[in-house]
């Protein structure tokens, strides 16, 4: 059989021949990466049930198709801006849904909305700025994986100190070169281990 | 120079930082666009309308450096015109 779909605790449990319990514990110890659906059941998508199986050395037969859709929301008040880095990162990753929002509030709207895998957040917005965003989501219960990586063009000392204290995985300059800036934006939703170039890391 | 004028001196060297700072980040946000509209001519090839608009982007990035650079000449002639931006920290 060849999964697809996003997996209950109890079809894990089946496929690994353990208790629904132990399957539970592995997602609480954060060895199975695993999302919540709104009524609060968690759902494992298979690609991580793959992971967890190669990394703890289990022996067992498990095929599947990787059909999660790349979200990415990009949230920069600069529409020349966010369009052509929509537009580059298009390029690399053809089948990436790419959302573009000037309005911070919105962008927090449509975080929920769509749950994009990968936030691009600038700092300087009118109405609340990308350290506001940034305050609001630490204090959201996000229900997905989600990674968020600033481009700003104010990434001086002072902004990359106060980036340090927020949720964001990453910063860069906008100023950065724009192949290594988007072989970033492209390891961040390829990979659990994104690379960082360009820009200071966290 | 007596304390009361060091004092101002004082305040007028933070608040010229705080001016050149700000501009400096202003100027950032069209080099990025610049940047990135450089990016597409070069490297993809782009059809004549969408050539038009990369040009006008870069001109439209360039009017907003030039904005840029006319404050900074008003704070080279007139350092106090920084108190318009106050140092962050004092926010």
């Amino acid at each position: 059989m060849t999964y697809k779909k996003p997996l209950s605790v109890g079809q894990v449990a089946e496929i690994c021949c353990v208790s629904k319990k132990t399957v539970l514990n592995w997602i609480y110890d954060g060895a199975l990466k695993a999302f919540t659906t709104y009524g609060g059941h968690y759902r494992v998508w298979p690609v991580n049930v793959k992971k967890f199986l190669d990394s703890t050395g289990m022996d067992i037969d498990f095929e599947y198709v990787d059909e999660r859709i790349t979200h990415i929301l990009i949230i920069d008040d600069d529409a020349d801006y966010s369009q052509m880095l929509k537009s580059a990162i298009s390029t690399e990753l053809p089948s990436a849904e790419i959302t573009a929002t000037d309005d911070g509030y919105e962008g927090l709207m449509l975080i929920g909305e769509i749950k994009p895998q990968l936030v691009i957040l600038d700092i300087k917005m009118p109405k609340i700025d990308g350290f506001q965003v940034l305050d609001l989501l630490k204090t959201r219960k996000i229900d997905h994986d989600m990674k968020v990586l600033v481009i700003t063009g104010y990434l001086d000392e002072g902004t990359k100190k106060q980036l340090a204290g927020t949720i964001a995985d990453h910063w860069m300059d906008k100023l950065a070169d724009i192949n290594g800036m988007i072989k970033t934006i492209v390891s961040f939703v390829r990979s659990d281990k994104p690379v960082f170039l360009n820009g200071s890391n966290n | 120079m007596k304390q009361q004028d060091l004092d101002e001196h004082s305040v007028q060297v933070e608040n010229l930082k705080a001016g050149i700072r700000e501009i400096s980040h202003e100027i950032n946000n069209p080099l990025g666009v610049m940047r990135m509209a450089a990016y597409f001519l070069e490297v993809t090839n782009p059809p004549e309308d969408k050539k038009t608009h990369y040009f006008k982007v870069l001109n439209e990035s360039i009017d907003k450096i030039e904005k840029c650079l006319e404050q900074l000449k008003i704070l080279r002639e007139n350092p106090s015109a920084a108190s318009v931006h106050p140092p962050l920290q004092d926010t």
